[in-house]
């Protein structure tokens, strides 16, 4: 059996790769895309404890995770054609509109 | 067996995550992402989670990755040959994750204490009649209210990328 630690281990690569992708990238839809591995990281971090907890509660959550990342999905890229239509660009610091 | 399995995996998704962030082509970061969303989607079926295993392939790679791709389509990324891709200063932010990661997964993690049971989930699994089942059980009695709010919110997220997704007409209201 693969020891819990591993799937930790895996989960916070994940998680720091998501994290550096969304500060380092110009581009939104990488921004975006590393934003979904985020979310992946904590869903193996949630089923792994499921598993070996022998609790059903992380896959629930896990489900309603999938959910929101969905609707975020629509949104968030809806919003990213808007912005392209409105100032030509996706590069995230050329979007200062509401930079005090 | 089971561990080679999951190191297979775990590298081919990790590597597949860094090419995520690191590679020009916006297509080409969207085709790795769904790389390694399938490889997550394998590491469930490792943990015994088969239904949200198939949720993550039909959702993530069949639903989301497939909006991002269109939105792709409509918009124009590709970046001029002197273009940077990454801020000023991302170095920093690298040096910073990598010891962020190496001191969670070399100090953190081994020294902690976890609680290994997953005998009474497998007991619970085959007595429900599956995964699938125990998790429907559970969604429909205790999760019922959160179920319908995730349904609600999603009615939201369309609504409004339909109203944000009209052109603007002259006069500035939306058709």
């Amino acid at each position: 059996m693969v020891p819990i630690s591993w799937y930790l281990a895996l989960s916070i690569t994940f998680f720091i790769i998501g994290i550096v992708g969304v500060v380092i990238r110009r581009n939104v839809i990488v921004v975006f895309l590393s934003v979904e591995l985020i979310l992946n990281a904590v869903n193996i971090n949630l089923i792994a404890f499921s598993y070996y907890l022998s609790s059903i509660t992380g896959q629930i959550f896990t489900i309603f995770i999938i959910t929101v990342a969905a609707a975020e999905a629509a949104l968030g890229l809806a919003l990213v054609i808007v912005v392209y239509h409105n100032k030509g660009t996706i590069n995230v610091d050329e979007i200062s509109l509401m930079r005090w | 067996m089971v561990k080679l399995i999951f190191i297979i995996l775990a590298g081919i998704g990790v590597i597949a995550a860094l090419m995520v962030v690191s590679l020009k082509n916006v297509v080409h970061s969207a085709f790795c992402l769904i790389i390694t969303l399938f490889c997550v989607g394998c590491i469930f079926v490792l943990l015994h989670a088969e239904f949200l295993a198939a949720t993550q392939i039909l959702i993530y790679v069949g639903a989301i990755m497939v909006l991002v791709i269109f939105a792709l389509m409509l918009i124009d990324s590709r970046e001029t040959a002197n273009d940077r891709r990454f801020h000023h200063q991302s170095q920093w932010v690298i040096i910073v994750g990598v010891i962020l990661a190496l001191e969670i997964v070399i100090f953190i993690i081994p020294k902690s204490k976890f609680i290994v049971n997953p005998e009474k989930m497998i007991a619970q699994t085959a007595e429900a009649g599956g995964n699938t089942q125990l998790l429907a059980r559970y969604l429909f009695t205790d999760y019922l209210f959160a179920f319908e709010f995730a349904s609600l919110i999603i009615l939201v997220a369309v609504v409004a990328a339909v109203f944000l997704g009209k052109r603007l007409s002259p006069t500035g209201k939306r058709e």
